[in-house]
């Protein structure tokens, strides 16, 4: 009877351990269609243009020392446009 | 009398010959040198409902279904160079599925990457970090870290432009089964009927040889072709309508599938 328990409960601990292995292999199966679009996009979004936003305003050009005219200094750009890099 | 003015001539043009030394070397000073541009963000993200003939990849228990795909990036660009770029990023997508819950996945990345252009060709090296998450940002199922290299160009022949792409990756994970090598070779295409509509098609190869764990020796080879009709709602937005082919072979019969796709997408760029 002992030995009974104790291969049933072997039993259902390999089948539970199998189980758990194979949950964590699916888990490995479902990222494939999110890894092959994210592998799309870089081809895809490279022909979109991507507005692009400085973290900080430009620094206008400073006039050279030794120029002698007044030199206007021109507004910093707050955006500009550009198409992505992959 | 002739002698010095021949001596005052050549001393004349030793004087200007000096002069416009001195110039060159003052030109050569205030060259203009590479001066970083401010790095820049930017959101890029899609939005796609899809039809699936296989939601759950099955080789024997194909179940139709229909999926919700948001993708949505943070992007900070810079450069270090005039030729090498940088980026980094932080990147969030999931799939939600109608009636098979089970096949529910998201996915959470962190990561850059360093692009140099070499005679026209990008080469790209990146590091990954990743959370994959079993249902829409539920359970954690594993980490990993995703280290590539890639190389990629755009070749334009009137309307039409070719956008070669090869990739290499190794997955370091705390899960052994999900350590692999993965190889790419994709091939995007884009014809541009006017400046609004385009049909685009990237087909690609995808091969993997699982490294650990359960999945040690296993090999798969994805085979991928697509057809879409784009069209440029604004030069930031798009929406386009794919139908996908998609086979994947493996030397672990159980991990054979097909699917078909289709469903329209929109990407847009803020």
């Amino acid at each position: 009877m002992k030995r009974f328990f104790a291969l049933a409960g072997a039993t259902i601990v390999l089948l539970c351990t199998l189980s758990a292995a194979s949950a964590q292999r699916d888990s490995v199966e479902r990222g494939t269609r999110m890894d092959t679009d994210a592998l799309r996009d870089d081809v895809r979004t490279n022909r979109l243009q991507i507005p692009q936003h400085p973290i900080a305003a430009e620094q206008p050009p400073q006039p050279a020392p030794d120029s002698g005219a007044k030199a206007k200094p021109k507004k910093a750009k707050s955006k500009k446009s550009g198409t992505s890099s992959q | 009398m002739r002698g010095s003015k021949t001596l005052l001539q050549a001393l004349g043009v030793f004087c200007a010959s000096g002069a416009f030394a001195a110039e060159l070397d003052l030109v050569e000073l205030k060259s203009p040198q590479f001066v970083p541009p401010s790095p820049t963000w930017s959101v890029v993200g899609s939005l796609s409902p899809t039809y699936t003939e296989n939601a759950l990849f099955s080789r024997d228990n194909r179940r139709r279904d229909v999926f919700y795909e948001p993708d949505v990036s943070l992007r900070l660009d810079g450069s270090l160079a005039p030729d090498l770029t940088y980026r980094i990023f932080a990147r969030a997508q999931y799939e939600a599925f109608a009636t098979e819950h089970l096949g529910n996945a998201a996915i959470a990345r962190l990561g850059g990457r360093l692009t140099q252009d070499l005679y026209g060709w990008r080469l790209t090296a990146q590091y990954e970090n990743r959370h994959d998450f079993d249902g829409i940002f539920r359970d954690l199922a594993f980490t990993s870290n995703d280290v590539s290299g890639s190389v990629a160009r755009d070749f334009q022949f009137g309307n039409v432009i070719l956008s070669p792409l090869a990739l290499l990756t190794y997955r370091f994970s705390d899960l052994p089964e999900a350590r692999r090598w993965r190889f790419d070779a994709v091939l995007g295409i884009e014809a541009k009927l006017d400046s609004k509509w385009s049909i685009v098609s990237t087909p690609f190869i995808e091969a993997f040889w699982f490294t650990d764990g359960l999945n040690a020796g296993r090999q798969d080879q994805i085979y991928s072709v697509s057809l879409g009709l784009k069209y440029n709602l604004a030069p930031n937005v798009s929406l386009t309508t794919n139908v996908i082919y998609e086979a994947r072979t493996s030397n672990v019969p159980l991990r054979h599938y097909t699917d078909v796709q289709i469903g329209p997408r929109l990407d847009f760029a803020f």
